[in-house]
C-alpha cells in the first residue's frame, strides 16, 4: 500500500484519490526519504483507520514492516482524531519517548487545523532531527 | 423618457435578478461539482488507508562522491515484491519492547 502501488484501472494510483494533492504527496514522499537517509532508520506513515485498541492495532501494523526494530511508524486516523508514533527497540534508543511525544504534539496540533500533510511532514522532520545522523 | 410597467420591471428586477443569478453559478457552479477532498477536523473521512514507506533504493549509497552518484543507473520505482515482510493477518511477532508516543486532536 505505498505510493504508486495498486494502481486502477486506468494505471492511475489510488492513493491520488486520496485526501492529498500531488504537491502534498511529493512533499511527503521528500519528507520520508530525507528522514531514511539521515538517520538511517525506517520511517512510514499509515493514514487511515486503526482497530481499537488503536496502540496495539499501530504496533501490529509496526511489526509487519520489514525491519521493524530500526522502523518508525507514524500512525494517523483522522475518523479517531488519534496519532500514534511506534518506534521499534532500535529506534527507540535513537528517539526517546519524551521527544516522540513532542513530535505527536506538534504533529496533533497541525491536524486540529486540518493540516494533515502539513502535520506529516513536519512531525517526520522533527523526529528526524531528534533521531540525529546515522 | 417613460417606461412602461414591464419596461420598469425589467430593468429593475431582470437585471439585479441576472447578476445575482450569474454570481451564484460561479461560485456554487464550479465549487460544489467538485466535492473538496481536504481533511476538516470533525468531518467523517471517508478514504482508503494509505501506508506511505520512502523508496527502497538505497539512495545513501553514492553520498560523498557525486560522480558515482551521477553514475548509478536511475532506480525502478518500485521493487516488483511486496515491501512488508508480513501478510496483514498474521500474527504480530514481538520485536522486543517498542516505544513512542499517543496523542488525539
Amino acid at each position: 500500500m505505498t505510493v504508486g502501488e495498486n494502481p486502477t484501472r486506468s494505471g492511475r494510483p489510488d492513493v491520488l484519490d486520496g485526501p492529498f494533492t500531488t504537491p502534498q504527496l511529493l512533499r511527503m514522499d521528500e519528507a520520508l526519504r530525507l528522514a531514511d537517509r539521515s538517520t538511517g532508520l525506517t520511517f512510514s506513515v499509515y493514514v487511515g483507520d486503526l482497530d481499537e485498541p488503536s496502540r496495539e492495532s499501530a504496533e501490529k501494523l509496526h511489526s509487519q514492516l520489514a525491519a521493524p526494530a530500526g522502523s518508525v511508524l507514524v500512525a494517523v486516523s483522522p475518523n479517531q482524531r488519534l496519532l500514534e508514533i511506534v518506534t521499534g527497540a532500535l529506534a527507540r534508543r535513537r528517539i526517546p519517548d519524551r521527544s516522540a511525544k513532542l513530535a505527536a504534539l506538534s504533529m496533533a496540533a497541525a491536524f486540529s487545523g486540518g493540516d494533515l500533510a502539513g502535520g506529516i511532514v513536519a512531525g517526520l522532520a522533527q523526529l528526524a532531527e531528534y533521531a540525529g545522523k546515522s | 423618457m417613460s417606461l412602461s410597467i414591464t419596461q420598469t420591471a425589467l430593468v429593475f428586477v431582470g437585471i439585479p435578478l441576472l447578476v445575482v443569478l450569474t454570481v451564484y453559478g460561479a461560485v456554487y457552479g464550479t465549487a460544489a461539482r467538485r466535492v473538496s477532498k481536504r481533511y476538516r477536523p470533525g468531518r467523517p473521512f471517508t478514504f482508503a488507508p494509505v501506508w506511505f514507506l520512502a523508496g527502497t533504493d538505497d539512495t545513501g549509497a553514492g553520498r560523498g562522491n557525486p560522480a558515482a552518484l551521477d553514475a548509478r543507473e536511475p532506480a525502478a520505482a518500485l521493487p516488483p515484491g511486496p515491501l512488508l515482510a508480513q501478510a496483514a493477518d498474521a500474527p504480530a511477532i514481538d520485536h522486543g519492547s517498542t516505544g513512542g508516543a499517543s496523542d488525539r486532536w
